[in-house]
């Protein structure tokens, strides 16, 4: 009896594309934005689990990203924030521009909460620089400064929600 | 018959052994308190306690209790090295973590905690959570794993019998306050509630003739409000207070501005505090500036007493007003 074996990489059922077809690239879209963190932030977009792409943010926190049209999940990060996560829709030759969002200072294991372990974070490596997650304000030492910036955000929670962008 | 003697004093060697080994490792929490009656305007004392075989750098706590029978005051820790981290309080729960640079045994008292006797009531306090913390390869708190958490539930008869309210201790240690936040009043009648909307009206319709006829004057906006004062806590100044006078207040790194902070990471012009509507606000002005811990760009937030406004990477003051 014989049976039927997909070949490698091909799914099962897929039609026969003629060998002189070429694959139209889909067009691209641009997502534009502002992440205000005080340390740097990247920016990235993923289609379900699979990252497309990722860029820094510059020291204003703008970004520009681009890729093929689609929707995408935009998760912006930042070392000892609260990431920030949302959707996006990038529409083939124009730009989506996504709400300026603060991402929220204290995530220093970066565990989605801001909570008594951070803090202990920083009491441990009080006047110290690293981990440099816990250097939340980004001035080379672990100090009373990021505590502070801690204790305004404690107990929350994240990924923040980042609104929804429109073309 | 000696090999049977021989046998049984081995077995019994080896169960002691094996118990002690298993009381060393029995990492734990637990509640104690000297006595479970007081009287109202007591101070309560609740000891946290905590062993570990592994040295810990750190230890947390949340203790639940009655806010209209109990109201917390601080904790306190006498092991060296252990510093207070001082984080914003919950009504009925009193939340205390410390932590320290070092590791230290953990062998019996891990922090006091003081509570005051507000009024005669049966009253229990709860460990709703507690860690022992260590430091781990990369710099991180992590809990102490199987750290078991044994009485948590105290009980207290507070006597409705008032002593004198007590003076402060001078207390030993870190002392970390637990200060809660302000609540609203509990169960207002209706009563009460016309006569304090009654109040607000009165007080609303004086403050409009206030704030008319002041600025009938030509007075400035905001000068019925008490004088504001920035206490400087960290950088430029740290440790001065400034009395705004003057307003709007400019702040910055140039000697034209009424309060100039020579710090590279501040501007120029970096923000000014300034009186609007009877309240304060604070406008960046193209620095970096953060307001309880929130970025604020070229834009005015309102100032309340209390908030901590940072300018720049290390300039970091206290609002009061």
């Amino acid at each position: 009896m014989e049976t039927a074996t997909p070949t490698s990489g091909t799914p099962v059922g897929s039609p026969t594309i003629p060998a002189t077809a070429t694959a139209t690239p889909l067009p691209n879209g641009t997502l534009t934005g502002k992440v205000l963190a005080g340390k740097p932030v990247t920016v990235s977009l993923y289609s379900g689990n699979t990252l497309v792409t990722s860029v820094s943010a510059d020291q204003n926190g703008d970004f520009s990203l681009t890729a093929p049209a689609g929707l995408y999940t935009v998760v912006a990060t930042a070392s000892g924030f609260l990431s920030a996560q949302g959707s996006a829709n990038l529409i083939g030759g124009s730009t989506s521009t996504k709400p300026t969002i603060d991402l929220l200072a204290g995530d220093i294991d970066a565990n989605n909460v801001i909570d008594q372990f951070d803090a202990m974070t920083i009491g441990m490596n009080y006047n110290s620089a690293t981990p440099s997650a816990a250097d939340l304000n980004n001035d080379g030492v672990i100090n009373v400064l990021d505590l502070e910036l801690l204790a305004a955000n404690y107990r929350e929670t994240g990924p923040l929600v980042w609104e929804i962008s429109y073309p | 018959m000696k090999s049977i003697s021989a046998f049984v004093l081995a077995l019994v060697f080896t169960l002691v052994m094996v118990m002690n080994v298993g009381a060393q490792s029995a990492e734990s929490i637990w509640l104690t308190t000297n006595t479970t009656s007081y009287k109202t305007n007591e101070t309560v004392i609740i000891t946290v306690n905590g062993v570990s075989a592994t040295p810990i750098q750190g230890f947390t706590f949340q203790i639940r209790y009655d806010p209209a029978c109990l109201r917390p005051v601080n904790a306190v820790s006498t092991i060296p090295g252990m510093n207070a981290l001082p984080l914003p309080q919950l009504a009925g729960q009193a939340d205390g973590s410390y932590a320290s640079t070092t590791p230290q045994t953990a062998n019996g008292v891990l922090a006091e905690v003081r509570f005051l006797a507000l009024k005669g009531c049966q009253t229990n306090v709860i460990l709703e959570s507690a860690a022992l913390a260590i430091r781990n390869e990369s710099g991180f708190a992590a809990p102490v794993p199987g750290v078991v958490v044994d009485q948590k539930n105290l009980a207290f008869t507070i006597d409705k019998v008032a002593v004198a309210a007590q003076s402060p201790e001078t207390l030993t240690g870190s002392v970390l306050p637990l200060t809660p936040p302000e609540e609203a009043g509990p169960n207002i009648s209706g009563w009460m509630i016309a006569l304090a909307a009654m109040l607000v009206i009165g007080l609303a319709f004086a403050a409009f003739k206030l704030f008319h006829i002041g600025s009938t004057a030509g007075s400035k906006p905001g000068t019925s409000v008490p004088q504001p004062v920035l206490q400087m806590k960290h950088g430029p100044n740290a440790g001065a207070n400034f009395q705004l006078n003057k307003l709007p207040c400019f702040i910055g790194r140039h000697p034209m501005n009424e309060i100039c902070l020579d710090d590279p990471h501040i501007i120029d012009q970096h923000a000014k505090i300034f009186a609007q509507d009877n309240g304060y606000y604070l406008m960046d002005l193209g620095g970096e500036t953060f307001i309880n811990g929130r970025v604020v760009r070229r834009s005015s937030t309102p100032l309340k007493s209390g908030d901590v406004v940072r300018l720049g990477k290390s300039a970091l003051f206290v609002f009061g007003s």
